[in-house]
């Protein structure tokens, strides 16, 4: 878990770096991965959500336009941020389990949990991956079927984006509440 | 349920969604993107938890869910004061995988001794699970362990399902029961039969007491041949007449009778008093009944052995500070039963009853010999700082003048202090 989660910042970080033009920015990042790093090592929660909120700043002064990159950067970096916090979280409990006071809370068979949580996490980072893609290019895909998708300012532009978020999403949850409450 | 993490994920996922657009940032609007289809997909990966009683017959069919039956057991329902019990939680799990949070309710009164009653463990389909621990119960009365709280989370603890199983187990600690050497406490009409008590006249019994004449009536195996032997007359062996008493306990567990703590107050010690004196007198052979008094009275019977005194200690551990019922009201249901010139013990503080007098009056004018026992709560709230000085000294002098008048109609008072064991109060009881 650690290791997925410090590849996943290095791989950000050298992301954001080669389209770096400044100093500054090339300090931040590489502050921001020592942060992280130690933050995730050392199971201080406080280091590593501040290198998350540096890593998320220092990325308004990127200047990436190709898509897969985008959404390979914003992939990694979510996979950077819930890794880093499952290390934090498996990591407490371990040390929990390992001091068995009475009275405390009791940890059991978490060799098993921690080996799922990695299989299902992968899995759905895999999965968010495809689905980020789809929803950045959804304008080009639906432009071939149409002209007029095609042609159309506002959906080729991020507004585009966050149109076709909002109608995925909120399908999917409207669906599932209509399901959970039937 | 949404879980802190994932209200901040949403949060920082709609803040990223807004700063995009509103800066016009493919990155920020990318991130967004993939924290939403993030939340979105680890949320298909909570399973529904479904947690059951052992006793209930589980419906066969229900997709993906976490299916627990869970059951509990207990090594002793009825246990002493500081006793310990220990509990065994049994889970089933018949379908389904997951890490889930099992917490088991205790009540605030009990101390967990070892083990633990919060449990994290990964759930496998087909597994039976043990979970053990011990709880301490310091303080006397019905006590429910229940119900148990299951939680399951997704993969990620973004949200989080709940659900309470309603199993109760209840169990009843009886007061502990101080060793009393010796209560100078006895009825002056004992029963004619034999019993454990000597009260210095002639009659059936072991002790040796006296040597007579002969009359033709006699047993001729009571006859002293040593006697014969020295004096020339026939001589036989007079024993020491014993017998029971009848002792009659009453216990005040009206409201104001719970005025202090929930480990220290008149009620609770003076049902520990009660258990103590009710052990001593069984252990002699007397015959005691009780009596408890709050927005009724609650009676059990005169009666001898352990089974007596279960009944009573069973009687005290369910003792609720409830009710303002007079004494005077008390006496008057309970006189006309109580054998006659037996000894009754009145344990209570006297608060609040103005027909306290009155009834001590009506108990000795019958006949009876009476010992009140008194704590007093003014004491307990001044030594907790809740009352000032002044106010603890004027409830002290009208108490005093309460107990004065009791004891110049011949009843024998203790004032009880709460730091003194009641075993050192009792040695000022005399002998009726």
């Amino acid at each position: 878990m650690r290791a997925i989660a410090v590849c996943a910042l290095i791989a950000i970080v050298a992301l954001l770096m080669i389209r770096c033009e400044f100093i500054i920015l090339l300090v931040v990042f590489l502050s921001a991965t020592g942060l992280g790093l130690y933050g995730i090592w050392a199971c201080k929660r406080w280091f590593f959500v501040i290198s998350c909120l540096v890593i998320g700043v220092g990325i308004l002064f990127s200047d990436l336009n190709a898509l897969i990159t985008v959404a390979g950067i914003a992939v990694f970096f979510v996979s950077y941020a819930e890794f880093g916090h499952g290390t934090i979280r498996f990591s407490e409990l371990e040390r929990i389990a390992l001091e068995d006071k009475s009275g405390g809370t009791m940890i059991m068979d978490l060799k098993d949990a921690a080996k799922r949580y990695v299989y299902l996490c992968s899995l759905v980072i895999l999965l968010t991956f495809v689905l980020t893609l789809l929803l950045l290019n959804l304008t080009t895909i639906l432009g071939i079927f149409s002209d007029k998708i095609a042609e159309s300012v506002e959906l080729n532009s991020v507004y585009g984006i966050v149109i076709w978020m909002a109608m995925v999403f909120g399908i999917f949850w409207l669906a599932k509440s209509i399901a959970s409450k039937g | 349920m949404w879980t802190k993490k994932g209200v901040t994920l949403i949060c920082a996922a709609a803040a990223f969604m807004i700063g995009g657009t509103v800066l016009n940032h493919y990155l920020l609007v990318a991130y967004s993107c993939a924290l939403f289809s993030f939340i979105t997909l680890t949320t298909l990966t909570m399973k529904r938890l479904v947690a059951i009683p052992y006793r209930v017959h589980p419906e066969e069919k229900r997709a993906k869910a976490v299916d627990v039956q869970i059951s509990r057991s207990l090594s002793s329902e009825r246990i002493v004061e500081d006793g310990e019990i220990d509990v065994k939680l049994t889970l089933i799990n018949k379908k389904g995988s997951g890490f889930v949070e099992i917490r088991d309710k205790l009540p605030n009164v009990v101390k967990l001794k070892k083990g633990s009653n919060n449990f994290m463990l990964n759930l496998s389909p087909g597994t039976e699970t043990a979970i053990n621990y011990t709880v301490e119960c310091p303080l006397m009365g019905p006590h429910i362990i229940g119900p148990v709280s299951l939680r399951v989370e997704d993969v990620s603890g973004l949200c989080y399902i709940g659900e309470d199983v309603d199993i109760y187990s209840d169990f009843l600690v009886m007061p502990k029961i101080e060793e009393i050497k010796e209560v100078k406490i006895r009825s002056s009409v004992p029963k004619l039969y034999t019993g454990a008590v000597s009260i210095k006249q002639p009659g059936p019994g072991y002790e040796f007491y006296s040597l007579r004449e002969y009359v033709p009536t006699d047993p001729l195996r009571n006859i002293n041949w040593k006697a014969f032997v020295k004096t020339g007359k026939l001589m036989v062996n007079e024993r020491e007449r014993e017998a029971i008493s009848d002792i009659t306990i009453i216990l005040d567990s009206r409201t104001n009778s719970n005025i202090g703590f929930i480990s220290k107050n008149p009620l609770l010690y003076s049902a520990r008093a009660t258990a103590a004196l009710v052990s001593y007198f069984l252990k002699r052979r007397d015959s005691v009944g009780l009596v408890v008094y709050d927005s009724a009275v609650h009676i059990v019977n005169h009666g001898t052995g352990e089974t007596q005194l279960l009944k009573i200690l069973t009687a005290l551990a369910g003792v609720k500070a409830q009710g303002n019922l007079p004494l005077q009201a008390v006496v008057n249901v309970i006189l006309p039963h109580i054998p006659p010139r037996s000894a009754i013990i009145v344990l209570s503080s006297l608060e609040d009853d103005d027909t306290v007098p009155k009834a001590a009056r009506d108990i000795m004018a019958n006949d009876f010999h009476l010992t009140i026992l008194s704590m007093s709560p003014a004491s307990i709230e001044h030594e907790a700082g809740k009352i000032s000085k002044q106010s603890y000294e004027i409830l002290n002098f009208e108490r005093e003048c309460l107990l004065s008048e009791l004891s110049r109609y011949g009843a024998r008072v203790i004032r009880w202090s709460p730091n003194v064991p009641v075993a050192s109060a009792l040695m000022e009881a005399r002998i009726f």
